[in-house]
């Protein structure tokens, strides 16, 4: 099946002396962003003022970005892998749930 | 005929003045009550509150409140009673004189609270970026750290001013 094939770069080495690693350091970075990420929501969801509302919402965004760019660099660096899923087992997920939107009405 | 009219409905305002004069004074007596009952910090309310007769007397309350009396000649006496027992407590919860309709531009204190916690990860961010970003190998990894840690000095920044700008301002 070629559907089930990880889609990958090839991974670049980095010198075994350090400790911590450029792997380690993207890694962090993009935990760090979440946490960010995660946190502005909250402030989002409870906040009164509607300047501040709208301040976080740009921040949220440019965060996101800037994990988002994260992500990418862990890709080209092929220290991240995807795999797509089989064709078959999507179809049967929306028929699935088709079906139970029907019975909605 | 008319005159009789006129003079049965001048008897009852009068009476239905007399009523809220009562009330009132009823209210003041509760809310005195009250304020003494927190002062002691006593979970329970009294039960004279409920059982106290009204007082008959002839000296009249200072001020008349429209909002109230308004109310309160809807309503029937029993009715007006069960009301001032809740009235108390609600008219101390609400600050605001008038009635908002949107979210207030108000700072509040869970709000200070998360601007904090925000502000903190944010230069905890930064710090911890700059770290990384001199301790990489690839050049562009470093760049793209170095960025992050810029956007988020950024955030701080604008965080700042609008905490100079509209800080605990109503």
């Amino acid at each position: 099946m070629a559907s089930n094939k990880k889609i990958e770069n090839p991974k670049t080495e980095l010198s075994k002396k350090a400790a911590i690693t450029d792997y380690d350091m993207i890694h962090m970075a993009r935990a760090t962003e979440k946490m960010i990420c995660n946190s502005y929501l909250q402030a989002m969801e409870n906040v009164s003022h509607e300047q501040l509302f709208s301040l976080y919402t740009v921040m949220l965004k440019e965060s996101y970005q800037q994990q988002r760019k994260l992500f990418d660099l862990q890709f080209q660096h092929g220290w991240c892998s995807f795999t797509q899923v089989d064709e078959q087992e999507l179809k049967s997920m929306k028929e699935q749930f088709a079906n139970e939107k029907k019975s909605l009405k | 005929m008319e005159q009789q009219d006129d003079l049965q409905q001048q008897i009852q305002q009068l009476q239905q003045l007399q009523q809220l004069k009562q009330l009132q004074l009823q209210l003041e007596q509760m809310e005195s009550q009250l304020k003494q009952n927190r002062e002691q910090q006593q979970q329970e309310k009294k039960p004279e509150q409920s059982e106290q007769p009204p007082e008959q007397s002839s000296e009249k309350p200072p001020e008349k409140p429209p909002e109230q009396s308004s109310e309160q000649q809807t309503t029937s006496s029993g009715e007006a009673d069960s009301e001032s027992q809740s009235e108390p407590p609600a008219s101390q919860s609400v600050p605001h004189e008038k009635f908002l309709y949107a979210l207030p531009k108000v700072v509040s204190v869970r709000d200070a609270a998360f601007l904090q916690d925000i502000l903190r990860s944010n230069l905890h961010a930064v710090k911890q970026f700059r770290q990384a970003a001199q301790n990489c190998q690839l050049p562009d990894i470093k760049s793209q750290i170095e960025e992050a840690g810029k956007m988020h000095l950024k955030h701080v920044d604008s965080l700042i001013a609008f905490i100079d700008e509209a800080g605990g301002k109503g």
